[in-house]
């Protein structure tokens, strides 16, 4: 009798219906975390890097460095709680206040770390904090703060700065003769020059069989990620936006062993075959279905949870954080030009249905059109974030597009990435009330319109 | 008793009503070709007889039209910019060149082609680093840029035509870092006020008639006797851009402005495009490399495996150092709208660049608003007050 | 005779209203004060009181606004946008949106046939997007509120505002009452920036005629006045524009009573 009211209590909490095959690929996260601290502690060199999409990472990965993402330490130091305290330091240097509140908490950790603690961790820093590293690797790709954050650093320590290039053209400029053939070019000489140094710096050589396992291997893990979420298509969606989540930076950041993720995938992909057979859906009363741009509130994810019970199943997600449209690379034999192809393929992926559907927005907004319409959604749910403009100033324009040629409305409800109280969860579940009717509305004009769903 | 129309005048008159000139061209049958940001190469334009013009914002113009498509954390100068261009302030463009500067540039390219239709859009990419595979990318956007162009006059660019586009707007660069060379006096023979006047007229003429203009300019300034008065303060200014002078006085006020490193001031005219066989090339350096913006990623050395922060700050800031020292400037000012990051991160490097070459520097945030501008004002008085 | 209650408790003024019969019977206006459960309880006595009844012939209570969870003795918690748009529609059953300018925010709200929600928007979490806007800049010009308005279309040159925010806002007056500049072109002025961005919202969520105004903020003529200007439509309002998403809150309960 106890245990049946244990079951059914459990039950009740779970209103989303996690995939099983999705723990394993959470759990790589803290895995890597908890490696990462062991070997700062045994003093092996560290690199921290932002988000490049599998462009720099393969490199690192090949030649074993130990790699800390501060962009993912802001969300965990935002998280926890820790963040204000870094934050005040930055202040107090003189950093303005509306930058990006990850760069902000990182730049006032290592002033603290470095000037106060003469390059000790700070003690109270969550997860074993982040050690002082051997070189800095960033990115210009979305985001412009994301180099000059890097660049700010060498403020406090006297660490050399790789900047990846990361090229952005304009759709209908992308398909001039040579365009994309000189991105590529571009790529693939810069990574040459990335590899030199990264061997100069390290006095390690790049074991380029290791590199060439290394690429195939994400490739294929991403080809599968994709394939996954394609079957997110399906009605009822057997995989919420909270999987999605959790198992994506398995994918992204090719975290761990790079076999085993394979292995989580095709687990996954089975465990989600099975669910769209069996019409499972990851909820259990699909009433409305959304799509979600673009970052997440890392910190307050039991919010889906309520939506859940209110029928809200988040069918597709995070154009940022998504696996590229798979391509053909069987004809390319350089690794490094297999990787520039498959990173540049993050964004351009969608340019050639961007330049066909007449949307110039091929990157970040585009591709909200394509879900929209592909993965049958009822409804947007944009959050943007005071502190992280790359990851808002989108947001408008994909509620107008996904309006204009779907009928399909937006919810807005505003956040920020390290000040948590923006996003105010009572006042964000009394706009979903009435964004259920506004759904309903649309479904009866889409409806009217010869639309399908 | 000065002919009214020329010179100082001329460029006054011009900075109050900018598209006068180039309505006129079009009249005549001519095409104007907008521009946000230094980075377009204009010399482009000039090669085959279009007008390039630069647009702005405006800081008395409530922003309304924008909303729909800009969430407000965002740079309010290019907020205004499209804000303006959505009210078909330049309707009489034929068209508008965007370049991948900063994110703001970036990410408004993609509204302007959606929302406003031009005959002629282009985008150019521009890459982070100043590495050489990054130049050799940059040249084929240029390359791209005039392919597009020339579909669009459907005339050639050819080498030729570019070399002395290229001359003429070195002549004009050379024109502005001259007249630069009058605020070198104590006090300075003219006012950072009506340079920036002369700026933004030059900014919306064909490039001979500005020369032309400045010429005059340089000669009535020479000749004056009335100059500005001489402050206790000589400013120099680092800002992403400034094109209003009611913003400028609020600094000239109490004090000289006799360096305007910015968009509205020497950035464009500081160095001059390489003169190279394949023009492409030069311009190529001359884009990436001089112009010195913050949103370009530069280190001492290329791929150093070796930093120090000293030197780094020397490699990136020593061309402020060179104006200051030849300027003889006491204080200076940076000043940015709120929500521009790329210059934003560098703000401590540059205090801790200012303090070691003894001169006092503040930094200022600005929404670029006419109503906004009070608080601009107390901050200004009180940093004057503490250097005199 | 079925009675409803509904009442709204926003951050600024708590609303009730009592319905008998789907007709209003009573409303009240009161300041919510900081004990939410006190000023619910004040509300539903007055409106008893008004209606010559006991609380125990109240059929059911709908709770909308940000303090709705105080209303302990409400059966129902309604978003308070769907409320809104249950009142106009109960009011002006043509009416196909409203734009309901609250203390700290203003909401605009397309109403389809049946009063459902169509589309809404709401400001962005900025003072200049609401009430409270006008509210600092009347205490700038030390007038009262509700002499706001009328002062506001005394004035023949108006202040531009440049500013989208407040804060900037509100030193801009201060600078020109310094100046000199008459009260009523600062008034007009202010009305005119939160019109500039009560219109954007209105075109965010695509507006279409009839359209209503409500709320606080609909009290203050001169803002209704600029908005109508802006928009270049004929608002419809109430004479009671604070109580509408009460109202609605009261055709909610009368609604669901009905349907159970």
């Amino acid at each position: 009798m106890g245990s049946e009211r244990i079951m059914a209590v459990e039950e009740k909490k779970k209103v989303i219906n996690r995939l099983k095959s999705m723990y394993p690929l959470r759990a790589k996260v803290n895995e890597t975390y908890q490696k990462s601290v062991e070997a700062m502690r045994a003093g092996k060199p560290t690199v921290w890097a932002m988000l490049n999409w599998y462009y720099g990472d393969p490199i690192l990965k090949a030649m074993d460095l130990e790699v800390v993402y501060p962009e993912n330490y802001g969300a965990i130091l935002a998280a926890t709680g820790y963040a204000q305290p870094y934050l005040e330091y930055a202040d107090a240097d003189g950093f303005p206040t509306h930058l990006c509140g990850y760069s902000r908490a990182t730049l006032g950790y290592t002033s603290k770390m470095m000037r106060e603690l003469k390059g000790e961790i700070p003690s109270e820093a969550p997860l074993g904090g982040m050690p002082k590293p051997i070189f800095l690797m960033s990115s210009s790709a979305v985001c412009d703060a994301r180099y000059k954050w890097f660049q700010a650093l060498g403020r406090y320590m006297d660490v050399p700065v790789w900047t990846l290039e990361a090229p952005m053209p304009g759709v209908k400029e992308l398909f001039m003769e040579g365009s994309y053939e000189r991105m590529v070019d571009l790529g693939v000489k810069h990574l040459r020059e990335f590899v030199a140094f990264v061997e100069r710096i390290t006095g390690r050589k790049l074991d380029w069989d290791k590199l060439d396992e290394t690429v195939d291997l994400m490739i294929e893990v991403n080809r599968l990620w994709h394939e996954i979420n394609e079957l997110r298509k399906a009605r009822p969606c057997p995989m919420h936006s909270r999987d999605f989540w959790s198992a994506m930076p398995a994918a992204l950041f090719l975290m761990g062993d790079l076999e085993h993720s394979l292995q989580c995938f095709r687990d996954m992909y089975e465990e989600v075959k099975e669910r769209v057979k069996d019409r499972i859906g990851a909820i259990a009363e699909e009433k409305y279905r959304l799509v979600f741009a673009e970052l997440p509130p890392w910190h307050s994810l039991r919010f889906f949870d309520r939506l859940a019970e209110r029928g809200w199943n988040f069918v597709v997600e995070s154009f940022g954080y998504r696996p590229p449209i798979p391509l053909d690379l069987s004809g390319v034999s350089d690794p490094l030009e297999k990787i520039t192809r498959f990173s540049l393929q993050v964004f351009i992926g969608y340019y050639e249905d961007a330049l066909e559907q007449n949307v110039p927005a091929g990157a970040l907004a585009y591709p909200y059109l394509k879900y929209a319409r592909e993965w049958r959604c009822d409804g947007a749910l944009l959050h943007p974030l005071i502190s992280c403009r790359s990851a808002s100033t989108h947001l408008p324009y994909v509620a107008n597009l996904i309006m204009e040629r779907l009928k399909v409305p937006s919810l807005t409800i505003e956040g920020d990435i390290v000040d948590l109280r923006l996003f105010d969860p009572e006042d964000a579940m009394a706009r979903a009330e009435p964004f259920e009717e506004t759904m309903e509305y649309y479904r009866r004009v889409r409806k009217q319109e010869g639309f399908d769903w | 008793m000065a002919d009214k129309s020329k010179g100082l005048s001329k460029a006054k008159e011009i900075y109050r009503n900018r598209s006068v000139r180039a309505k006129e061209l079009k009249a005549e049958g001519k095409k104007i070709i907008g521009y946000p940001c230094v980075y377009v190469p204009i010399e482009m334009l000039t090669a085959l007889d279009l007008i390039p013009y630069r647009t702005y914002g405006d800081i008395r113009e409530p922003v309304t039209e924008a909303d729909r498509a800009l969430p407000t954390s965002f740079c309010s100068i290019i907020r205004s910019c499209f804000d303006c261009a959505l009210k078909a302030r330049d309707d009489f463009l034929d068209g508008i060149v965007v370049a991948h500067s900063c994110d703001p540039q970036e990410k408004t390219a993609r509204l302007w082609e959606s929302y406003i239709s031009y005959p002629y859009f282009h985008f150019m990419d521009i890459p982070g680093t100043v590495r050489p595979e990054a130049m050799d990318y940059f040249k084929g956007q240029l390359s791209d840029l005039k392919k597009t162009l020339e579909a669009f006059t459907g005339k050639e660019l050819s080498s030729d035509r570019l070399k002395a586009a290229i001359q003429s707007h070195n002549i004009q660069r050379a024109l502005v870092r001259e007249l630069y060379e009058l605020t070198k006096p104590e006090p300075p023979l003219i006012s950072g006020t009506d340079i920036l006047q002369v700026i933004k007229a030059l900014m919306s003429l064909p490039v001979d008639e500005g020369n032309e203009l400045l010429t005059q300019v340089i000669s009535d300034v020479k000749d004056r006797t009335d100059g500005p008065e001489r402050k206790p303060v000589r400013l120099i200014l680092w800002s992403s851009t400034l094109d209003d002078v009611e913003i400028m006085q609020i600094f000239e006020n109490g004090a000289n402005m006799v360096m305007d490193e910015s968009c509205g001031g020497i950035r464009a005219f500081r160095a001059k495009v390489k003169l190279t066989d394949d023009p492409l090339d030069g311009l190529a350096q001359y884009y990436l490399e001089e112009i010195t913006c913050a949103r370009t990623f530069r280190e001492t050395v290329l791929g150093e495996t070796r930093k120090d922060y000293l030197e780094d700050l020397e490699s990136r800031f020593g061309y402020l150092k060179d104006f200051a020292q030849e300027w003889k400037v006491n204080g200076a000012i940076f000043l940015l709208v709120r929500y521009c990051d790329p210059f934003a991160f560098e703000v401590p490097s540059l205090n801790d660049y200012f303090d070691s070459i003894g001169i006092p520097s503040i930094y200022i945030e600005y929404d670029y608003a006419q109503g906004a501008l009070a608080p601009l004002r107390t901050r200004v008085e009180a940093f004057l007050e503490t250097i005199s | 005779m079925l009675w409803f209650i509904g009442i709204d408790i926003g951050s600024v003024y708590s609303k009730g209203v009592i319905t008998r019969d789907n007709e209003i019977c009573a409303s009240y206006v009161i300041l919510s004060g900081t004990n939410y459960r006190t000023t619910a309880e004040k509300i539903r006595q007055e409106l008893v009181t008004e209606a010559n009844i006991a609380v125990d012939h109240i059929t059911a209570t709908v709770a909308t606004g940000s303090g709705a969870g105080n209303v302990y003795f409400a059966s129902q918690r309604v978003s308070d946008i769907v409320c809104t748009a249950r009142g106009i529609n109960n009011i002006f059953p043509l009416a196909k949106t409203v734009i309901d300018v609250a203390g700290q925010s203003t909401k605009v709200v397309r109403i389809d046939g049946e009063g459902m929600v169509a589309n809404f928007t709401v400001s962005e979490k900025c003072a200049a997007g609401s009430g409270q806007f006008v509210e600092l800049i009347a205490n700038v010009l030390r007038i009262d509120l509700k002499n706001f308005g009328p002062l506001s279309l005394e004035s023949e040159n108006p202040v531009v505002f440049s500013t989208g925010c407040a804060v900037f806002g509100e030193s801009e007056a201060v600078t020109r009452v310094a100046e000199g500049i008459p009260k009523e072109d600062i008034a007009a002025g202010v009305n005119k920036a939160l019109a500039d961005k009560i219109t954007s919202l209105c075109k965010k969520v695509k507006l279409e005629e009839p359209c209503a105004i409500c709320g606080g903020g609909a009290l203050n003529i001169g803002l209704v006045e600029a908005i109508q200007h802006e928009l270049k439509i004929q608002l419809l309002i109430t004479l009671h524009p604070q109580t509408v998403t009460a109202l609605g809150a009261a055709v909610t309960a009368r609604a669901s009573n009905l349907n159970s």
